[in-house]
């Protein structure tokens, strides 16, 4: 399969100039209000992202914080993650059919994170399948109706109307192609990984990899679902591929060595975290013994990292006990 | 750990201790209604201590570390430190964790002796909702008193043991008891015990099986020095998976510390280290297991 990446690679031209402007436009300091409709932007040519929005889940972005986005082929769409609530769902189908009157085939999933799945709703209502693998479903059972009561509360009762559980129309174990949309897309799992079902999504005819939980950029990446030897095995793979762009889970589109930068911030909160543990320094006081000031600057580094030292170290620890 | 880790955390730690002193975290008003009017610590109160009267503004002699939010409910530092030296005379005796809106509020019982040298202890617990937590010194001169924090901690969105459990089933009653190998004598010693072991509690439901693990959890601990008791813990599944406790001991001479814990189902692990044989200084941090 890398080998036909390679060939169909080579033989593709990417919107350089519009992808400059798809980072630009993530990196701005001034968060944008947010538009009724979100606005895609073009990775590459038929390859579309939504960029959430940065921070904790306010009203004022509605909880919309993960990206999402879309493959148009010749004969249809692809969409890839649903958004936050089932109006987020319904704001990314109007989104879809301002760009192209193909209609939408198939919804995938990439990872079970609220901002990724309770738009499905929408897309179901209009006979789209959603698609994601057993293991992230099973997550989404055993905890998100929680996490949609948190969103309700947060969020109110309107921004949540008609926001619900479900359950996929499809259920997948492996790796496998989508021949949906007369444009080949590869579904990939590397096994447990960021989280148990995470996938990444991969556009061959663009070298555009759509990464969900695997990759985040200019944020910190969550590790709580996470495997993480597993995570670092799925990012060696991915960092051989030939990707010419990356749509992370969350910030804006980045270049292939988005997938360093993330293995290099789970390096060295492990390597951190196994010091500290060495010292015997005690869990209350491991959120400010923490600090990685060359990720300092990325985004929820207040509340994601503290959280994920506080995780790795206790994993760590327990390892300690049970070898 | 060479010197540079070392210096480098010591640090860090320095820095962050700071920190916290410098601000303290103030009660919001509401949090402070909570705390003061509780019908759940009314009859806790009424039940350990009956009449007794507990001076409720003891910051001074209790702090009282809680974070206040809870990133993950299911594993809450909780840190009790006592600012008294202790003397034969007068010394913290006991000091009881309370979460009021746990299923069994009174998670911790605490007991010192003089031979502790310290009264902190650090442990980790489960917090299931929003709620005060309380911290109640008693000291061997049966003087009370109280500190008291709110925290901001649910379920949420936090991931449900699964794994975790079995692997802490599977190794159930293997113990680390940890001191450092330099060990001081004549003055209080850092003491690390953790034992492996689900502490169920009966209560938590897996939401793909819609089973119950049942109730399953260390009942309580006790630690001595030298056959004399340094350290004991009564406890329940309000303490978190894999029970963690951070103590003192005053160690005089070299000896033995031994550990000893009782679980539910009237099973006893026992850990033993001997203390102050001084072998190599590069020796790395004592386990038994």
């Amino acid at each position: 399969m890398l080998a036909d990446v390679g060939n169909a690679l080579s033989k593709t031209r990417v919107l350089l100039a519009l992808l400059i402007v798809a980072w630009t436009a993530g990196c701005g300091s001034v968060p944008p209000r947010l538009p009724a409709i979100p606005e895609p932007l073009q990775v590459a040519d038929g390859v579309y992202m939504f960029q959430g929005a940065k921070g904790e889940v306010d009203t004022e972005n509605l909880g919309r914080t993960g990206n999402g986005g879309f493959i148009v082929g010749e004969s249809g769409v692809v969409a890839i993650d649903t958004g936050t609530s089932r109006q987020h769902g319904e704001d990314l189908l109007a989104a879809i059919a301002r760009v192209t009157d193909k209609p939408v085939r198939l919804a995938l999933i990439t990872h079970t994170r609220q901002e990724f799945l309770f738009g499905a709703g929408a897309f179901r209502a209009r006979g789209i399948p959603v698609s994601m693998h057993r293991r992230a479903a099973n997550l989404m059972t055993s905890r998100c109706e929680n996490c949609l009561k948190t969103l309700r509360r947060q969020l109110g009762e309107a921004a949540m109307s008609g926001t619900a559980m479900f359950k996929p129309d499809i259920e997948f174990e492996a790796s496998h192609a989508i021949d949906a949309i007369g444009r080949p897309l590869e579904v990939l799992y590397f096994g447990h990984s960021s989280g148990p079902g995470d996938i990444a999504v991969l556009d061959r005819r663009s070298g555009v990899l759509f990464a969900g939980g695997l990759i985040d950029n200019q944020r910190i990446p969550d590790v709580q679902d996470s495997d993480r030897p597993g995570w670092h095995k799925a990012l060696d793979t991915l960092g051989r591929l030939p990707l010419v762009a990356i749509v992370p889970g969350h910030g804006p589109a980045g270049p292939a060595s988005l997938v360093a930068s993330v293995d290099r911030y789970l390096t060295e909160l492990e390597q951190r975290m196994a010091e500290l543990l060495q010292a015997g320094v005690a869990l209350s006081e491991i959120a400010e013994a923490a600090a990685l000031p060359a990720f300092a600057h990325w985004d929820r580094y207040d509340s994601i990292h503290p959280r994920n030292a506080s995780i790795v170290f206790l994993q760590l620890e327990r390892e300690s006990m049970f070898k | 750990m060479n010197a540079t880790v070392r210096a480098f955390l010591a640090c860090t730690l320095l820095m962050a201790g700071a920190l916290v002193q410098a601000e303290p975290r103030k009660a919001s008003p509401a949090e402070t209604a909570a705390i003061e009017s509780s019908e759940i610590w009314a009859k806790i109160q009424a039940q350990l201590f009956g009449q007794r009267k507990i001076d409720p503004n003891t910051d001074s002699l209790i702090e009282f570390d809680v974070p206040a939010r809870a990133d993950d409910a299911a594993v809450v530092p909780v840190s009790l430190r006592t600012r008294m030296t202790a003397t034969p005379e007068r010394f913290v005796s006991r000091l009881y964790l309370i979460i009021d809106k746990n299923p069994s509020p009174i998670s911790a019982v605490f007991s010192f002796t003089p031979d502790s040298g310290r009264a902190d202890i650090e442990t980790r617990v489960r917090v299931e909702q929003y709620t005060p937590i309380r911290a109640i010194a008693e000291l061997n001169t049966g003087e009370l008193y109280m500190a008291a924090r709110f925290i901001k901690a649910s379920g949420g969105c936090s991931a449900p043991a699964g794994k975790d459990a079995e692997a802490a089933l599977a190794n159930i009653g293997k113990m680390r008891l940890r001191v450092d190998p330099e060990v001081r004598f004549n003055e209080p010693n850092l003491v690390q015990l953790m034992v492996s072991h689900p502490n169920t509690s009966g209560l938590s439901m897996d939401q793909v099986s819609r089973l119950y693990a049942p109730a399953y959890y260390v009942r309580s601990v006790a630690v001595s020095y030298g056959g004399k008791p340094v350290f004991s813990a009564d406890v329940d599944f309000s303490i978190s998976e894999n029970p963690h406790f951070r103590f003192y001991f005053l160690p005089r001479t070299p000896g033995e510390l031994k550990a000893e814990v009782l679980d539910t189902q009237d099973k006893s692990f026992v850990a033993r280290l001997a203390v102050g044989e001084r072998s190599a200084s590069a020796a790395p941090a004592t386990d038994a297991r």
